[in-house]
């Protein structure tokens, strides 16, 4: 029985040992690093569902166990994994695009980041204070800022590193700002202490609001929420795509608890500023899902088009928060995870196959690999929101929190971004289903990738048939 | 055996057979299939036979569907009604899928067949045994649908397509009055659907319930939607049209499905529900008229039929409504012992039926037949008691149960016993007319004069099922099987009825005799019987008439407002907005940065100074 803590500390060890070992080791199979890093995550996922609840005593101001702590560690170590087995799958495609030309170089760096990666969000999971929030948020990104960039022959991969990494940094300074002055005008780092300062009449509220809305700004970028999305369409489509579904899912979550928390402290109990800033989320999530669906229509290409997608996406989750429903907010990225890494995980055994992301070449794929074009349709159904698929469950209730604040605004808005969704999420779907004409060849799918297809398909029905499953995780 | 194992085994199996043959018939080949489905029906015949013992109950199997006011349960009853009837749907459904093995050898979808079988037999259980009209109405669509898909098992034939989709949508508009029928009592009891909740919520009983004091048009028009359910599901005029049509199906499922059973359901369902009919004297009068009349009427159109299953779906039609009438008339049991007797008759004459159609090489004419009843002997035999019994002769099930309807007649309503009497009379004569056409004279087609009799799996339904056709009116049979027999002491008139229901047979048989023994085509040629009084014409323009026009109209709107007001502008503004929020995505990192700054001013400014304090 390990108690949390030490399973992150577990983790990011680990990850350090696995790049010494890749880099010190003379004669090392390529694939050691990447199983090493799985098995590792796989423990660390083990170890977790069995953890004792004791953790150091010190550690307890800034340290949070409570549910939706747990919830968001679990998820960070599912995605992990699922993300490292995607890894595994576009191997050769990654060591291709990221060693000089004739040199075979080990890349095990690509599979030991995202174990230290991990760790930096089940560190976020349990963020009670701003400074507990801002080193392992910075932890993550910097180790993304290596993996977007890290197939470096790949020049989309390089333009796509230094975009995230300039606009990255100039988030984070809107953060430390924002940090600043809320420190500034409460006196107090924890989110408890801002909470009771909020309250207090004597705080001064336009300090408050200021530092407020930088903070939000700062976790907006990070989790994709306009006016701030605009980086994501060319990091997502130029990074290596198992980094771009590591990014989608993960840091999106990671970055969803920590605005929770934020969120949570500033419109607690009698706050000065609780109406802006549910004022502010409100108009955000309506910008964003438009700003995520409509753009959507006029993709060709697919990854860019999930990359839209997972913007949208973050429109309802910050539509979710604003009207105060922190536990459909983990719902919603429950439902998240399975049908969007899925995509990610298609992309990548097509790309294996040399098929391309380009929605032309989905065509025929009904006939080229029965398996993948149905986990195709059910990731996009999923993705669009169709009854008995997980993303139904998620949207419907998105819809029925903002129904039961009255927003129907934002509700009119988010219907129409919703209907963009079942355009451009069943094309993908229509064109891989579409009769072609000629011969084809059939598609190989590893045993590895047929699992993990058939898990994730079973996740997404699962919880779209029987949406207790997930509800009863999350108490 | 308990009442509730026994009901969930007749509901179960049928079903997982369905289901079982309809995933992995293919994979598991037509053999297998046909072993599943004959087996099921097999083991509910045998639980249903076990059922007969046990005592009255009721429960809930399965809670469906809890929302609100709304409660839909998956129930059972299990008494007298519900018993006998289900021993009347496994006993003929078994032999018909025995039957089938035979009749359907040559077939290249047997799978689909008794797949869809097995998928009939469920949905018929759910109508015996519901317990509410949740249940009911769910079980009915099924029903529905195992007809439209057994109809036209045959799809490649334009006939059979055209005749299941007429089936299925004749059956809608029944159904739509069903469901205002349904709707309005649960409106009107305060949420109630079971049976025994809705009875006790009329009868006012301890406590006086919501439909006691509802006022008496909302139980007239509830009793009549209720009854347009019956009307559909039985086929009386006016929505009588399909059924004639549906023996394009294989002649064995216009036996289980189009004769004994689904079509009877609407008799069964008036008379599980006999309690809010009775609440509506008007309603009472309107299904009466509509069950005379539809017997008279249908009758007509018999006499003039020449292809030997649209002479017997004429005749099923005519006799149902007899028992539609007699439901109008108050004496539910007389129609419930009716449907009883004559789905074992007229299931043997629709399987005799296909032994002749067998024996012939699929010619249905009877005009082209002729001389077989030295060629096939046995259908012979038990055609003429199927016959028999069917036209009333005196000792023979048919001629109970007739009396019955006719003396129920008699007592209420002078004109529906003349009416009733006369279909007697008709009934006598077409059903002669068909047995001297067929099997008497000289052989007029060379497919009749090649005729062979059917192998024993074909012929032994057909000789068990004439043991039935003699002796079901019987105590000792009816009491065994719990058939609803009516027990009321024959009243004054008793003989008379008697003496004009023997007369009737009588002076049909002869006629038809007169005219038609040795004939070698029709001496009669009644235009307006023959083409079935021109009823389909008819729809045919109304619907040409108004539906047609209607169809423009509401085309017309909706291109206007659904297509493009609601559909293509806002589709059109959607695109309008995307191509422009696509065009910030320059690719130029300046930009991006730009817009960055830009955005968090516009969200300071937001934050700080335009939203509103509280």
């Amino acid at each position: 029985m390990m108690s949390s803590f030490s399973i992150e500390i577990f983790l990011a060890v680990v990850g350090v040992l696995l790049i010494a070992l890749d880099a010190f080791a003379t004669e090392l199979n390529r694939k050691v690093v990447p199983w090493a890093a799985i098995g590792a995550t796989g423990l660390a996922l083990i170890l977790m569902l069995t953890r004792s609840a004791d953790i150091p005593a010190w550690i307890t101001p800034f340290y949070a166990t409570d549910s939706l702590a747990v919830f968001y560690k679990v998820f960070a170590l599912v995605t992990t994994l699922i993300v490292l087995i995607i890894a595994l799958e576009g191997d050769f495609i990654t060591a291709y695009f990221s060693s000089s030309e004739g040199v075979k170089t080990r890349i095990g760096e690509f599979y030991a980041l995202p174990l230290i990666v991990c760790a930096g969000m089940m560190w976020m999971a349990s963020a009670k204070d701003l400074v507990a929030l801002f080193v392992p948020l910075e932890l993550v990104t910097v180790s993304f800022y290596v993996l977007v960039a890290f197939t470096r022959r790949s020049a989309m991969s390089l333009e796509a590193g230094v975009k995230y990494l300039i606009l990255g940094a100039l988030s984070t300074g809107v953060l430390v700002f924002g940090i600043a002055w809320v420190y500034g005008a409460t006196g107090s780092l924890s989110f408890e202490g801002i909470a009771a300062a909020a309250s207090k009449p004597t705080t001064n509220a336009m300090a408050l609001m200021l530092g407020a809305a930088l903070l939000l700004a700062g976790l907006g970028f990070k989790v994709g929420a306009a006016p701030f999305q605009i980086w994501i369409p060319d990091v997502y489509q130029g990074a290596p795509t198992p980094v771009t579904a590591f990014l989608s899912v993960g840091s999106k979550a990671a970055g969803f608890v920590v605005l929770t928390r934020a969120v949570q402290a500033f419109t607690g109990d009698g706050s000065q500023i609780a109406t802006q800033v549910g004022n502010a989320l409100l108009s955000a999530a309506a910008l964003t899902i438009l700003l995520g669906s409509l753009p959507a229509i006029f993709q060709t290409n697919v990854k860019r088009l999930m990359a839209y997608s997972s913007i949208s996406h973050a429109g309802f989750m910050v539509l979710a928060l604003a009207c105060g429903a922190t536990g459909t907010v983990a719902f919603y990225m429950g439902t998240y995870l399975p049908a969007t890494l899925l995509g990610f995980l298609l992309l990548v055994v097509l790309r294996t196959q040399g098929v391309g992301d380009e929605l032309k070449d989905l065509a025929g794929l009904s006939k080229r690999s029965p398996l993948l074009a149905f986990a195709l349709a059910v990731a996009f159904a999923s993705m669009a929101g169709l009854p008995l698929t997980a993303g139904f469950m998620g949207k419907l209730l998105v819809f029925m929190a903002a129904i039961s604040k009255a927003h129907y605004g934002v509700v009119a808005l988010a219907v129409v971004g919703a209907a963009a969704g079942f355009y451009y999420y069943f094309r993908p779907i229509l064109t891989a289903y579409s009769p072609v004409e000629g011969e084809s060849t059939k598609l190989q799918v590893s045993p590895v990738a047929r699992v993990t297809i058939a898990v994730l398909i079973v996740g997404v029905v699962a919880v779209g048939v029987y949406p207790k499953l997930l509800q009863s995780v999350l108490k | 055996m308990t009442s509730y194992n026994a009901a969930s085994v007749v509901l179960l199996l049928p079903l997982l057979s369905a289901f079982f043959i309809l995933v992995l018939g293919r994979t598991v080949g037509t053999t297998v299939s046909k072993m599943i489905s004959v087996g099921s029906a097999a083991l509910c015949f045998v639980v249903s036979v076990a059922t007969l013992g046990v005592t009255n109950d009721s429960g809930v199997l399965v809670s469906f569907l809890n929302v609100g006011k709304l409660h839909a349960d998956i129930g059972f009853i299990i008494d007298q009604q519900s018993r006998g009837m289900l021993f009347i749907v496994t006993f003929i459904g078994l032999l018909v899928h025995v039957y089938s093995l035979g009749y359907m050898k040559e077939d290249k979808a047997q799978s689909r067949y008794f797949g869809s079988l097995s998928m009939f037999m469920f949905s018929m259980t759910g109508i015996v045994l519901a317990d509410n009209f949740a249940m009911m109405f769910m079980f009915w669509e099924l029903v529905g649908l195992s007809s439209y898909l057994l109809i036209g098992h045959w799809f490649e034939k334009p006939e059979a397509c055209e005749a299941s989709k007429k089936a299925f949508l004749t059956n809608r508009i029944g159904d739509f009055g069903f469901m205002i029928g349904i709707l309005t009592l649960w409106a009107a009891s305060n949420g109630e659907l079971g049976f025994a909740q809705l009875r006790e919520s009329l009868s006012g009983g301890s406590v006086s319930g919501p439909l006691h004091s509802a006022p008496a048009w909302v139980l007239t028009v509830a009793a009549i939607g209720i009854f347009m359910g019956a009307v559909g599901k039985s086929a009386q005029a006016p929505l009588h049209v399909w059924l004639p049509d549906a023996m394009e199906g294989p002649t064995p499922v216009s036996a289980l499905i189009h004769a004994a059973t689904m079509v009877a359901a609407g008799v069964y369902m008036l008379v599980r529900v006999s309690f809010v009919i009775a609440a509506s004297e008007t309603a009472m009068h309107l299904i009466a008229g509509v069950g005379g009349f539809t017997a008279l009427f249908a009758a007509l159109m018999a006499v003039q039929q020449n292809d030997i299953k649209r002479i017997l779906a004429y005749s099923t039609l005519s006799q149902l409504g007899y028992m539609v009438m007699a439901v109008g008339l108050q004496a539910g049991e007389a129609g419930m012992f009716h449907l009883y007797t004559h789905a074992f008759f007229k299931a043997l004459l629709f399987l005799g039926s296909g032994a002749v159609i067998y024996a012939c090489h699929h010619e249905q004419d009877i005009w082209k037949m002729g001389g077989l009843s030295k060629k096939t002997p046995i259908t012979f035999l038990t055609f003429v008691i199927g016959t028999a019994a069917l036209m009333g002769i005196p000792g023979l099930s048919g001629f109970f149960s007739k009396e019955e309807i006719l003396g129920a007649a008699y007592h209420d309503c002078g004109w529906l016993f003349t009416a009733a009497a006369f279909t007697a009379l008709l009934t006598s004569f077409y059903m002669s007319r068909c047995v001297i056409v067929a099997f008497f004279g000289k052989a007029r087609s060379e497919n009749a004069d090649h005729a062979h009799e059917a192998p024993l799996i074909m012929t032994a339904p057909l000789m068990l099922l004439s043991i039935f056709a003699i002796a079901s009116g019987y105590g000792f049979f009816s009491d065994r099987l719990q058939a609803m027999v009516p027990h009321a002491e024959h009243g004054e008139g008793h003989y008379l009825v008697m003496g004009v229901s023997i007369a009737a047979v009588v002076i049909g048989a002869g006629l038809a005799f007169f005219l038609y023994n040795g004939k070698d085509k029709d001496p009669l040629n009644i235009k307006l019987f023959a083409n079935r009084f021109y009823i389909d014409e008819i729809y045919a323009v109304i619907v040409k008439v108004f539906q047609d026009r209607l169809a423009w109209i509401v085309s017309g709107l909706e291109s206007i407002f659904a297509d493009g007001l609601v559909a293509r502008l806002p589709a059109a503004i959607a695109c309008r907005v995307g191509k422009t929020a696509r065009a910030i995505q320059s690719g130029h990192l300046q930009g991006y940065t730009f817009a960055l700054g830009a955005g968090l001013i516009l969200a300071i400014y937001l934050v700080v100074q335009v939203l509103p304090k509280h």
